[in-house]
């Protein structure tokens, strides 16, 4: 969708939250199953408790967020009139993904060094923090936007667009 | 009249000197009358041992100032008696058998634990790794032989302990492959398990989804005449990893003058340890039996290519 008047590109909020909710859910799905798979093998030894206390609170709040917007809207049957600019959903993609990259990369370099074992790859995660936490914030500010904030309905539009036929 | 007497006196006296001196005389060892006896006839023998009839071969001091007492000392030193061997590694002992007319004290030496610590694997090497039997071999023969067969598999650091009638040479611990081969180094002597690289996809996927497991291994040489059963207390590493630092760092010559009898024998005691991929680095559990028996271990080592090479 285009603004003609100023020429600046926008797209369609439903279909933005919907792109970046399978981005999410996907990279983090993946990650957790990828610890599970490790936590069942015995990869973490004595220390399992110490890895998933870092790993979820890296996930679940961004994740909770962003299907705590996806299910307000589950059950409604209007689309939303809402856009964005295609810069920001750029912006918002781009993060997202660069964030969910970090957090697989810690897990994935650790047996290249001092994480070979699993006393060295909880200490790896705990390092981690030092860039995660910050990135998490932009991340939570960015995704908040497009996931919490109020949107327009087409309700109130004549014969708008709604999900429902023309009577 | 007074001096008569005293003139009497005086002549007991010296009559009585001169009797003690003729009694020493007769009491004196048959081998110094022996040797007085055929000192003419073997006169190309050292000067200490000819001995004139009229000079004793045995030689007088004074005990106290005050009296002349004649006190036999013999011309050669006894052999000291062995000194008793301890059990407890962290005592120092003398070294066990020194032979006779080594000439001083033998060098001390830490005792190895005896009997042993329970191994992981044992082999007794064959007589023929340390030669033909063609000629006689010490003890410092066969270390010889030990040495260049640990050269060969890389192993420089290395401590000696007494044992009963012979030496204890043990290595340092090092990890290992799950084959046996040794790690290359820096790793090999790390007690850090090794870095996965991802050039190498499948030990990263390994590492990456069960990690990684640590093998070490010490391997002990006893040389002893002495049948012993290994069956000390398990070792755990961190005392296995002491045996390379606690001993000496070479052989002792009064060992190292033992002969290299029919009697005695050179064990190889293995000793295995293992950690869990999850286990901590100093989480090691020893293993016995051991995974690889101890041939395998040797040849592995490349400690048995250096005997071949001998």
């Amino acid at each position: 969708m285009t603004d003609e008047v100023s020429e600046v590109r926008l797209q369609a909020l439903d279909s933005v939250r919907t792109r970046l909710s399978v981005v999410w859910v996907s990279g983090a799905f993946l990650i957790l199953l990828l610890v599970a798979v490790q936590t069942l093998n015995g990869r973490y030894g004595d220390h399992v408790q110490e890895a998933w206390t870092w790993l979820l609170p890296n996930l679940m709040p961004t994740l909770g967020t962003i299907l705590a917007g996806v299910v307000s809207t589950a059950m409604d049957p209007h689309r939303s009139r809402s856009v964005v600019r295609s810069y920001f959903y750029l912006l918002a993609l781009g993060i997202s993904v660069f964030y969910l990259a970090l957090v697989l990369l810690t897990i994935l370099i650790a047996p290249t060094g001092a994480g070979v074992t699993a006393k060295g790859a909880v200490e790896e995660m705990h390092t981690a923090n030092l860039w995660l936490g910050p990135v998490q914030g932009l991340v939570a500010t960015v995704l908040g936007v497009l996931f919490a904030s109020k949107q327009k309905r087409d309700a109130d539009k004549p014969g708008g667009e709604t999900g429902q036929p023309e009577e | 009249m007074v001096a008569e007497r005293l003139a009497l006196a005086a002549a007991i006296a010296m009559l009585l000197s001169g009797c003690e001196s003729r009694k020493a005389v007769e009491n004196r060892p048959a081998s110094a009358s022996r040797s007085a006896a055929s000192a003419p006839a073997q006169a190309s023998k050292p000067a200490q041992e000819s001995v004139s009839p009229r000079e004793p071969s045995i030689v007088y001091e004074r005990e106290k100032p005050s009296m002349s007492t004649a006190k036999a000392v013999t011309a050669a030193p006894s052999p000291p008696p062995p000194p008793p061997v301890s059990s407890r590694p962290d005592e120092w002992t003398t070294a066990s058998r020194a032979p006779a007319g080594s000439g001083g004290p033998p060098a001390p030496i830490p005792a190895f634990e005896w009997p042993p610590p329970k191994a992981s694997e044992e082999y007794v090497l064959p007589r023929s790794v340390f030669g033909d039997g063609s000629r006689a071999q010490v003890f410092s023969d066969i270390d010889g032989i030990l040495i260049a067969a640990l050269n060969a598999g890389g192993y420089t650091a290395r401590s000696y302990y007494s044992v009963p009638n012979g030496f204890a040479l043990a290595t340092r611990i090092e990890q290992i492959n799950e084959d046996g081969t040794p790690k290359t180094p820096p790793a090999r002597f790390a007690i850090e398990p090794e870095p996965v690289s991802i050039l190498r996809p499948m030990d990263y996927l390994k590492a990456l989804l069960k990690g990684v497991p640590g093998y070490y291994r010490v391997i002990v040489f006893i040389l002893t005449d002495n049948p012993f059963q290994a069956s000390g207390e398990r070792p755990t590493e961190a005392q296995a990893t002491e045996w390379v630092s606690s001993g000496v760092n070479v052989l002792p010559r009064a060992i190292g003058d033992l002969p290299f009898t029919r009697d005695v024998n050179c064990t190889a005691l293995v000793y295995e340890f293992t950690r869990k991929p999850g286990a901590d680095p100093d989480a090691t559990q020893f293993d016995t039996p051991g995974r690889l028996d101890a041939m395998t271990h040797l040849v592995k080592s490349g400690i048995w290519r250096g005997f071949g090479s001998h």
